[in-house]
């Protein structure tokens, strides 16, 4: 949302922190998870999390398998205990909340419908087991038919219909007692490709249309961004940075960060010297301007920078002399896919670089082996932190 | 013949070959039972009869041990004929069978009086050569066309001296009676002794046993039914006299006599009125070794030696009048045809039972049911 | 129908042709034997059969074959069930001892069985002892020699049998799907009668048919326990054939069940792979 975009350019550590001690930003419908921790053994599957699930908003948490993000959603769900911290909802504390309790809506990777019920059944459940009169029920369960767009399939049995449509069951299934969270648990990952597009953009706008809460599991970048208000990127059991996808993509706070999300070129370099303007980097002979302004860096300290393959220009060699942080370089390999060219460059002073280019513009005009100039805007680059570097701070 | 009845149902035949270890049996006759049907098909055995030797059908157990030393021997150091053992258990229904399919393997089945009957008039039988046994050596009457009542046993009941000790039953009248003997009582669950019991204990006088009123005896036998339970073989009847579970109980004669001796003399068997049953050598038809050898070894069963082995092994009373007097004194209590019991007992009418036993045992079965 | 035959013909079949025809012979065969038996000793017709409608004696038999399997069914898969879910929701570890175990006394053989009960619920056994040293009954409890006997023997060893198709079922089953119920808002209650319940009703039945039809040929548990007082129809046949030499009437007898278990096989293969109660799915 818009604030929390605006409100992260300090980077994320500030952010957390804000998040923790700031109990005015809460609101009423807000998830706050405190120190929210769960051990299997040794092992910490989810360490420590600070976060607030903005009453409203589509959250998703985003990581590689193994990362806690489920572990994460089915602890706010109740289907897992914390070894330790809270989960707080309207100011209690719901941790020792069994599932059926706390009213929130789960969508199951494969869905989880009920085989031996019809759709209609599937979708009344939760409001049978809440004994709601008998009216009220095929009155809502036709209102939630409707809006995933299944009117006259109410009859059929789940295994009569298709994944996109078994899909849509389970969400209507899970929106018809009207939860205060939706909790979705990886659900595209049945689905094809293109199907996978269509359910994007339909759930969505369901976010719009009901208002409830998302919180989106998946390890799937292009879901989170497409669908996200934010997104908060695990890796071993800890958020590693929360943010709107469009910050989230431009300003990756580590190399994990940068390459999960979308891909990137990493640059180590040391700092050389610091202005108002911004920063000179230098890596081998090779110098670097960027027009980054980052406190609690001096210079000497080494710094990555990381560059988005898209951000790479690719010029004629004879042209280069006009462009900043531009670098001579040979083309190794040209990868087609399609909307975009993938071309894979090997640089003396910065050694391996993709560029991404639109494939109109250079389809034919570059081979393998030909030398070229690379360069890259002063805007283009960002710091990260270097998670494989030693000794770094 | 001690194990005659011990083994005359499949289950319990079972037990004591899983007591004795030997489980594959248990498999086959489990299978056998469970199946029902498939009897049939392998109950041929695996008696191997050749011409030169003779296969003797019986119940396992001591059994086989006891038959070789009394009459094997004496028999092969005769005529140098081997005797070899079948000891799966011949039935009837098995006989019947084993006759049928053509593949006849034993030469002489360790079977009941009534069973040479039945099994004679149907033709599944050799008829004695009473040329080569000698009739004189058995009990008059009991010289069958189709079989030598080699040995008796008897159907008897046993009561615990610690409940009854003071004014111990007498009869079959006391036996049925469970207001003057509270208690439960154990009944064999084929129905043999327990009807001829039941109208002894009714007021039939000895000589009017056979035929049998089997309703009658039914009657008598249900008037106790909710204090009976019954038992299918001889350590079953053990075991439900000696575990305390009747206060009085059917045995067979010889099971009673090891009882009393192994509880020293708590459980006590009442020989008066006891049902003597005889045991019956037959043939089966187209026996392998030969009418001849077969009845040469009838006749050495016969012998007071060989039957006296067989007393003194397993039990089993002489059918040979000669044998009866020399009975040794510590056996005559508990043997059928000693001077002392000879009087006191019922003689089982094989005739009777071989034309109406099925019938009866059937009635039984739904009396007890 | 003839091309699809064709078409799943497979040249391996040729390899078992001798042991399809060994098993034709020596199996096949003397079930023929059996049903031609039923319409022809003593005499042909079909006066064995309409012994079933006459005979009070056999109803009786039947009724009480039916009776104590039906309740032996109950027990045994209700007890089954308890098992075989205790088993689904513990440990791997200790699910792995629990299987153990249970394939332990699935081999130990009917006799030991029964005999152990003898000793355990008898007039002296262990348990009767116990309870009448410590006071709480003066009479021993007639545990076994009825039909009370006859079922503790029979349920204890259909359990396994219960068990099996139980599990395979319950493993099939994703316990998202218990899970989605939770979240719905439904009890842990709610969610096994409406959820878990019917999801499990396949292995229900298919374990029902195959503890019924177990039952029905079972004869040393009953013999024994029962004493004497519990003729079922195994025992019953067994008398036909060998004591009282009433081929006819144990051929008919046999016939029947032999028509009702497959019947009943038929109905159990419909509601789960006869294969799968056994395979390779119980790991």
């Amino acid at each position: 949302m818009q604030e929390s975009e605006t409100g992260t350019r300090q980077g994320p550590s500030q952010y957390l922190k804000m998040e923790s001690s700031g109990k005015k930003y809460v609101r009423h419908g807000d998830l706050v998870l405190q120190g929210l921790t769960k051990k299997f053994g040794s092992f910490n599957a989810v360490d420590s999390i600070n976060l607030t699930v903005r009453n409203g908003e589509f959250l998703t948490l985003l990581g590689p398998s193994g990362s806690g993000k489920t572990t994460l959603l089915m602890m706010i769900a109740g289907f897992v205990d914390p070894t330790a911290g809270q989960i707080i909802l309207d100011g209690s504390d719901i941790s020792n909340l069994p599932p059926e309790k706390r009213n929130f809506g789960i969508v199951f990777q494969g869905y989880a419908l009920f085989p031996h019920m019809t759709v209609e059944e599937n979708i009344a459940y939760p409001l049978e087991v809440r004994h709601q009169s008998r009216s009220m029920i095929s009155e809502r369960v036709k209102e939630m038919l409707d809006l995933v767009q299944l009117h006259g399939l109410g009859s059929r049995y789940p295994r009569q219909l298709s994944g996109g449509q078994q899909q849509r069951v389970a969400l209507a299934r899970s929106l018809a007692f009207g939860p205060r969270i939706l909790l979705l648990d990886e659900p595209l990952g049945a689905l094809d490709r293109k199907l996978r597009v269509e359910v994007q953009n339909e759930l969505k706008d369901l976010h719009s249309r009901t208002g409830t809460t998302f919180i989106y599991v998946t390890h799937d970048q292009d879901e989170a961004l497409s669908m996200s208000d934010r997104i908060a990127i695990m890796d071993r059991g800890q958020i590693v940075q929360l943010d709107g996808p469009t910050a989230l993509y431009e300003n990756p706070v580590s190399v994990f960060a940068a390459n999960f999300l979308g891909k990137s070129n990493f640059v180590r370099t040391t700092i050389m010297d610091i202005d108002k303007t911004g920063m000179q980097f230098r890596t081998g002979d090779f110098l670097i301007r960027q027009k980054i302004r980052q406190s609690g860096l001096a210079i000497g300290n080494k710094a990555t920078l990381a560059i988005r393959p898209e951000k790479i220009r690719i010029l004629d060699p004879s042209k280069s002399e006009k462009f900043n942080n531009s670098t001579n370089a040979v083309i190794r390999r040209i990868s087609y896919f399609g909307n975009v060219l993938e071309i894979e460059l090997v640089a003396p002073s910065i050694g391996e670089i993709t560029a991404s280019v639109p494939a109109w513009q250079f389809q034919g005009s570059h081979s393998p082996g030909q030398s070229v100039t690379l360069c890259w805007d002063e805007d283009a680059a960002v710091i990260v932190r270097d998670d494989d570097a030693v000794g770094e701070t | 013949m001690q194990d005659k009845r011990f083994m005359q149902e499949m289950a319990v035949e079972a037990a004591t070959a899983f007591q004795a270890g030997k489980m594959d049996r248990r498999t086959f006759l489990t299978f056998c039972g469970l199946a029902g049907v498939a009897t049939l098909a392998v109950t041929t055995g695996n008696a191997e009869a050749a011409a030169k030797e003779i296969v003797m059908w019986n119940w396992g157990g001591q059994s086989e041990a006891c038959h070789a030393k009394a009459i094997g021997t004496p028999f092969t150091a005769e005529t140098k004929i081997p005797l070899k053992f079948d000891t799966s258990g011949p039935l009837q229904g098995k006989i019947k069978e084993m006759v049928d399919s053509g593949k006849v393997t034993a030469d002489v089945c360790d079977a009941d009086g009534f069973d040479a009957i039945a099994l004679g008039k149907s033709g599944h039988l050799e008829p004695i050569d009473y040329t080569i046994v000698d009739k004189k050596r058995i009990k008059e009457g009991f010289a069958l066309e189709y079989g030598v009542s080699v040995i008796f046993y008897g159907y008897a009941f046993m009561y615990d001296t610690k409940a009854f000790g003071a004014n111990p039953p007498k009869n079959w009248a006391d036996f049925f009676d469970t207001k003057k003997f509270p208690g439960k009582r154990s009944l064999y669950k084929w129905g043999n002794g327990s009807i001829e019991g039941a109208l002894l204990a009714d007021g039939v006088a000895p000589k009017d046993v056979y035929p049998c009123d089997v309703p009658r005896a039914l009657k008598k036998i249900k008037s106790i039914k909710s204090d009976s339970i019954y038992w299918g073989s001889g350590s079953e009847a053990h075991d439900m006299i000696v575990n305390g579970e009747v206060a009085m109980g059917i045995v067979w004669q010889n099971r009673g006599k090891s009882i009393e001796e192994d509880s020293k003399g708590r459980y006590k068997m009442v020989m008066n009125e006891a049902i003597a049953m005889p045991g019956a050598y037959i043939v089966p038809k187209g026996n392998p070794a030969g009418r001849e050898a077969v009845m040469k070894f009838i006749n050495t069963a016969m012998t007071v030696d060989a039957q006296l082995t067989i007393l003194d092994c397993l039990g089993m009373t002489p059918s040979n009048p000669e044998a009866f007097a020399k009975i040794p004194a510590g056996l005559q209590p508990y043997a059928v045809n000693s001077k002392e019991n000879i009087d006191k007992v019922i003689f089982n009418d094989p005739v009777w039972w071989a034309e109406k036993g099925g019938d009866a045992v059937n009635a039984f079965l739904d009396a007890i049911g | 129908m003839t091309s699809t035959a064709l078409r799943r013909f497979n040249p391996y079949w040729m390899l078992v042709l001798p042991v399809t025809a060994a098993v034709a012979l020596l199996y096949i065969a003397p079930i023929i034997n059996i049903l031609f038996l039923s319409v022809t000793d003593p005499q042909p017709g079909l006066g064995n059969y309409q012994k079933l409608v006459e005979s009070d004696t056999l109803i009786r038999l039947i009724w009480t074959t039916i009776r104590v399997c039906l309740i032996t069914t109950f027990f045994a898969v209700s007890l089954g069930y308890l098992v075989a879910y205790t088993m689904m929701h513990a440990l791997e570890g200790q699910r792995r001892w629990m299987l153990s175990i249970l394939m332990i006394s699935f081999w130990i053989s009917v006799l030991v069985r029964t005999f152990s009960w003898l000793m355990l619920l008898g007039r002296t056994g262990l348990v009767n002892e116990t309870l009448i040293s410590v006071g709480v009954i003066s009479d021993p409890i007639a545990f076994v020699r009825n039909e009370v006997g006859v079922l503790i023997g029979m349920v204890d060893y259909m359990i396994p049998y219960a068990v099996l198709p139980l599990l395979a079922n319950m493993r099939g089953i994703d316990p998202r799907i218990m899970s989605a119920s939770r979240s719905l808002g439904a009890s842990n209650l709610q969610t096994f009668v409406r959820v878990y319940l019917p999801l499990t009703k396949p292995g229900v039945i298919a374990a029902s048919l195959l503890v019924f039809i177990s039952s029905l040929g079972f004869y040393i548990t009953p013999a024994i326990l029962g004493g004497g007082k519990v003729l079922m129809i195994a025992e019953y046949i067994s008398v036909q054939l060998l004591v009282t030499v009433r081929w006819g009437t144990a051929a008919m007898l046999a016939s029947i069940m032999l028509i009702s278990v497959l019947l009943l096989m038929y109905i159990l293969n419909r509601f789960m792979k006869l294969g799968t109660i056994f395979g390779g799915d119980v790991r």
